[in-house]
């Protein structure tokens, strides 16, 4: 696909529209393997997650010519994919569901019940699977914010144009979610003593996202740094 | 929240406040006097911050892992987008302009086989109309169509039952909803297909599909879902399928791989379709009744294999595909494989 000089997510949804046959396929295959991993963390099942991808892409592909501009095509095109993944999400909650019986299920979740399925067999260790588990138990909005958020490394202000909502709304998600979390893995305890509050305890490599971080509301607890 | 090791505090509204959500409102000055001069306050503060250093290294974790999309995966995914190439996006449909006039070459497997297979070739100004029409007289022969065209193999169905032409134009037709054109219950088409009372069919299509070709169908046969809906006269009871008669049986044996003949039988057929039934908790989200709208005596992945597109009861159509041992006691559904097409 392409020959030639690289054009931009832009420039092939313009040629897309203009009729180009190739440009919207150069487009997804530029982005995929973004989407889909968004797809897979916010429905954490590889059926469900490969139908939301290509009923998004599909809709993507037919509604180009309503997009208009006033984001990033890669931010226009991970908001449909998440939406088809929320959409996904209430559907299942109306109907539970359980897994398929294709040989590939069989394959990769090697018995495991409905739910989170195993990522990359190479980083598969047990605190993976566990946080993996815990993070499908989440709301579906507060899971969206975090994958993208705290997993694909989105900025809050990204992800508010990617959901649709306020940065407050994206930040509350976020630590609400990261809260539920916490609770779930068994990480809320009381604070050893003598830890009267919360210094940078953030020794995950991965910098809160910009949004997250205080801009200092004043009063006694300047010098904390909110990583919640 | 549990919470219960903090007495008073609305974890909550502090992890809003933590995590930046409240800032610059009323709510953030008063959670911050709280964790100032209450001890609960401060010690639930302390505690979700030491929690969400570990948090967010658990999450971090999570993203340093590849996820890249499997090759599997995007084979289906390439061959939706194909399929979907050979249709132009809709504004350019509802402007009224055939597709080779725009510009949008076809493309895609769909192509591969004859054009006259392609519903939008071709495509009278009567189009506005058309959905409606179409489903009046049933989706299943227009998913037939769909399985057909898709990947090239109409026109081998189409050669290997001896009516060629006339069935792919009877496929383009039934598409713009020419309701004439479309064949009447027990009519013989190719491959050993039947059109059945209710609107389904079995047909022994010759078809090696494949997981992806499954799944491209959907964006092939896209009005087919409301169709079916819309269709009620043929919604079943239960997982009920095509009732053949002794007729078509034969043409049928005569195109199915000998592996399937058995599943001919009505009986044995039943059988199948009772066993994929009571197997229905095993496809995601499904709710029954189950409406059978295509039963192919075909091949997946190679192997003999009874393909069966069916809608559940909240119009999500689905495909199953069972091996030839299906029906059998020992056996079950035999299932291969399964997914939702739309």
């Amino acid at each position: 696909m392409g020959d030639g000089q690289e054009r931009t997510d832009s420039e092939l949804l313009h040629a897309h529209v203009g009729g180009d046959p190739d440009a919207f396929a150069e487009l997804v295959a530029r982005h995929r393997d973004r989407l889909w991993a968004v797809a897979l963390r916010t429905l954490g099942d590889r059926e469900e997650a490969a139908d939301a991808v290509q009923d998004a892409l599909l809709s993507a592909y037919r509604a180009a010519d309503r997009f208009r501009g006033d984001a990033a095509v890669t931010t226009w095109l991970h908001r449909i994919v998440v939406n088809a993944c929320l959409d996904r999400v209430r559907r299942r909650q109306a109907h539970p569901t359980v897994p398929l019986p294709d040989g590939s299920r069989d394959r990769d979740a090697g018995g495991r019940g409905a739910g989170i399925e195993p990522a990359s067999p190479e980083v598969d260790h047990d605190t993976v699977l566990v946080v993996r588990e815990a993070l499908g138990r989440l709301p579906a909005e507060q899971r969206a914010a975090l994958v993208l958020v705290d997993i694909q490394g989105y900025s809050v202000g990204e992800v508010a144009h990617i959901l649709g909502i306020a940065e407050g709304t994206v930040k509350s998600r976020c630590a609400r979610g990261r809260l539920r979390l916490a609770t779930l893995l068994g990480h809320l305890r009381p604070a050893p003593a003598g830890r009267a509050a919360p210094v940078n305890t953030d020794t995950s490599g991965n910098p809160a996202a910009p949004g997250d971080v205080p801009t200092g509301s004043g009063g006694g607890q300047s010098g904390q740094r909110r990583i919640l | 929240m549990t919470g219960n090791e903090f007495n008073g505090v609305d974890l909550d509204r502090l992890a809003d406040y933590v995590g930046g959500a409240l800032d610059g409102t009323p709510d953030a000055v008063e959670i911050e006097r709280l964790v100032a001069d209450d001890p609960d306050w401060r010690a639930a503060y302390a505690a979700l911050g030491l929690a969400a250093g570990q948090v967010r290294a658990d999450l971090a974790a999570l993203g340093a892992a590849s996820e890249p999309m499997p090759p599997d995966i995007a084979d289906r995914l390439d061959a939706a987008l194909r399929s979907a190439a050979g249709a132009p996006p809709p504004h350019r449909r509802r402007a009224g302009t055939p597709v080779p006039a725009r510009g949008v070459p076809p493309s895609g497997p769909a192509r591969g086989g004859k054009a006259s297979g392609r519903p939008a070739s071709g495509r009278p100004p009567r189009r506005r109309n058309a959905p409606r029409r179409w489903v009046r007289w049933g989706s299943a022969a227009a998913v037939a169509v769909a399985v057909l065209a898709l990947g090239g193999i109409g026109a081998n169905v189409l050669r290997g039952g001896g009516a060629g032409d006339n069935a792919a134009s009877t496929a383009g037709r039934g598409a713009e909803g020419d309701q004439s054109a479309a064949p009447a219950a027990g009519q013989a088409l190719p491959g050993g297909a039947q059109t059945l009372p209710g609107g389904a069919q079995a047909l022994a299509s010759g078809t090696d599909y494949r997981p992806e070709t499954l799944a491209g169908v959907v964006s092939f046969a896209g009005s087919g879902a409301t169709a079916t809906r819309a269709n009620e006269g043929t919604r079943q009871p239960d997982f009920t399928g095509p009732r053949k008669t002794a007729a078509d049986s034969s043409a049928l044996a005569s195109a199915a791989p000998a592996e399937l003949r058995r599943l001919i039988n009505p009986a044995d057929q039943q059988a199948c379709l009772d066993a994929l039934g009571a197997g229905s908790t095993l496809y995601a989200g499904y709710v029954g009744p189950a409406t059978v709208q295509v039963v192919d005596y075909a091949r997946f992945k190679g192997e003999p294999a009874l393909v069966v597109y069916f809608v559940d009861g909240r119009g999500v159509r689905r495909v199953a595909v069972a091996g030839p041992r299906c029906g059998e006691p020992s056996a079950g559904a035999d299932v291969k494989y399964a997914t939702q097409v739309g």
